[in-house]
């Protein structure tokens, strides 16, 4: 049997549960990041129909994950919709790994930060 | 311009057009699929030098690794056949990006052979491999389905949205959305920004008058469940040559199979009508391939 390419219109259903934004800025940075990165692997796993657990957040890059402009561009406009922040498109499909992301999106919902689009390491 | 009025070439190429040159006038299109089964397993990745073949590992997906390693042997031994260099020994470099400075714009060859430029493609089971004279850039992209076109539908120009949502529901609307996609990909890559320059400045809608002067765009058919497109700087070609890349040039060139040394010697009709083409004269197109 060969292996079939699923296409976009087939892939599996992941749930998501979005993170209540207000809620995650009384958390401490932790667990704020342990929320942030459960989430993160979800929209992830929903855009590459694969399970969340299997999303390796920390060594392998965007791409690698399978990440390419029309996903990146949909994982770009699912979270700022949902956490209403703002990120920068290349910067994600550039990004050396998810745990990136996730880093910056920890920085950006903390109690004291002003929002500012999520550079990856840009000055906010 | 009048789509029925470009002519389709089904014969044999012409006296004096060779294939695995560079022409002034003319773009060479590759169109490569994935192969499957035992053509996946004779796959011969040998002449990809230690960054590809990190990359190439490094997918998550084993799909990915598959296309990812097929698009970047069809690239190598296109590029060695058009320049003469052997395609293990052929060296990549990144210009700087227009828009910020960073190794992350157009992609090009360290040995700078006269004019050749080249852009390279991949998505789904399908990559594109595009070689001028000019700076050009090419796209290929799996059909989104109907919830990613709601959600990404805003990245786009504001009158390509109105042409989005004027569209046809369903299937049909992930059409339109890849061929615009595609086309503005293939232009932001042409122009060495990628997607570091907003999607949404641009207009890659239906009208091509609209379209950023001084480009050609292209929309290449590809076959289904994908769109391609590619944007040559400069008039229309007057030739556009898309072939499909045989299967037997990935494999391993000592099994006996013949070596990309001449161009597929079957014809493939290629239908004109999903041929489109911005700013230009009348073109005359040669749809080539074989499977």
């Amino acid at each position: 049997m060969t292996a079939q390419r699923t296409p976009d219109t087939d892939r599996p259903r992941t749930l998501v549960t979005v993170p209540d934004r207000a809620a995650l800025a009384t958390l401490g940075y932790d667990e704020r990041r342990r929320a942030l990165d459960t989430y993160v692997r979800q929209e992830l796993g929903r855009l590459l129909g694969i399970d969340p657990h299997q999303v390796d957040t920390q060594a392998k890059t965007m791409n690698s994950l399978g990440v390419g402009s029309i996903a990146g561009m949909e994982l770009q406009y699912r979270i700022e919709s949902t956490l209403h922040v703002q990120l920068n498109l290349q910067r994600v499909l550039l990004a050396n790994s998810a745990a990136e992301l996730i880093d910056c999106l920890t920085h950006q919902l903390g109690p004291d930060t002003v929002n500012s689009p999520c550079g990856f390491g840009e000055s906010v | 311009m009048n789509r029925r009025d470009l002519p389709a070439r089904t014969g044999p190429p012409g006296p004096g057009l060779s294939a695995f040159t560079v022409s002034p006038d003319r773009v060479d299109l590759w169109l490569v699929a994935t192969p499957d089964g035992p053509g996946a397993e004779l796959l011969d990745g040998s002449e990809l030098d230690e960054h590809e073949r990190e990359r190439a590992t490094a997918f998550v997906r084993p799909l990915d690794a598959l296309l990812y390693t097929t698009a970047h042997v069809a690239l190598r031994r296109l590029l060695s056949r058009y320049t003469g260099i052997p395609a293990r020994d052929i060296r990549f470099r990144r210009e700087p990006c227009p828009g910020c400075g960073e190794p992350h714009g157009r992609p090009s060859l360290s040995a700078l052979p006269p004019a050749l430029h080249f852009s390279l493609s991949h998505s789904g089971e399908m990559a594109l491999v595009g070689i001028a004279a000019v700076p050009l850039g090419v796209d290929v992209e799996q059909l989104p389905g109907t919830e990613t076109v709601e959600v990404c539908s805003r990245a786009l120009h504001q009158d390509e949205q109105k042409e989005l949502a004027a569209s046809e529901e369903g299937p049909a609307r992930g059409v339109v959305f890849g061929r615009i996609w595609t086309r503005k990909e293939a232009y932001l890559k042409g122009l060495g920004t990628g997607l570091s320059r907003s999607p949404a400045a641009d207009y890659l809608g239906a009208d091509t008058g609209r379209h950023p002067p001084g480009w050609s765009v292209i929309d290449i058919p590809c076959g289904p469940g994908h769109a391609a497109a590619a944007a040559v700087w400069g008039p229309a070609p007057a030739t556009i040559d898309v072939r499909r890349f045989p299967e037997a040039w990935l494999r391993p060139t000592d099994s006996g199979r013949p070596r990309p040394d001449t161009p597929p010697n079957h014809h493939e009709e290629i239908s004109m009508q999903d041929l489109l083409l911005s700013h230009g004269a009348p073109a005359r197109t040669t749809p080539r391939g074989t499977r």
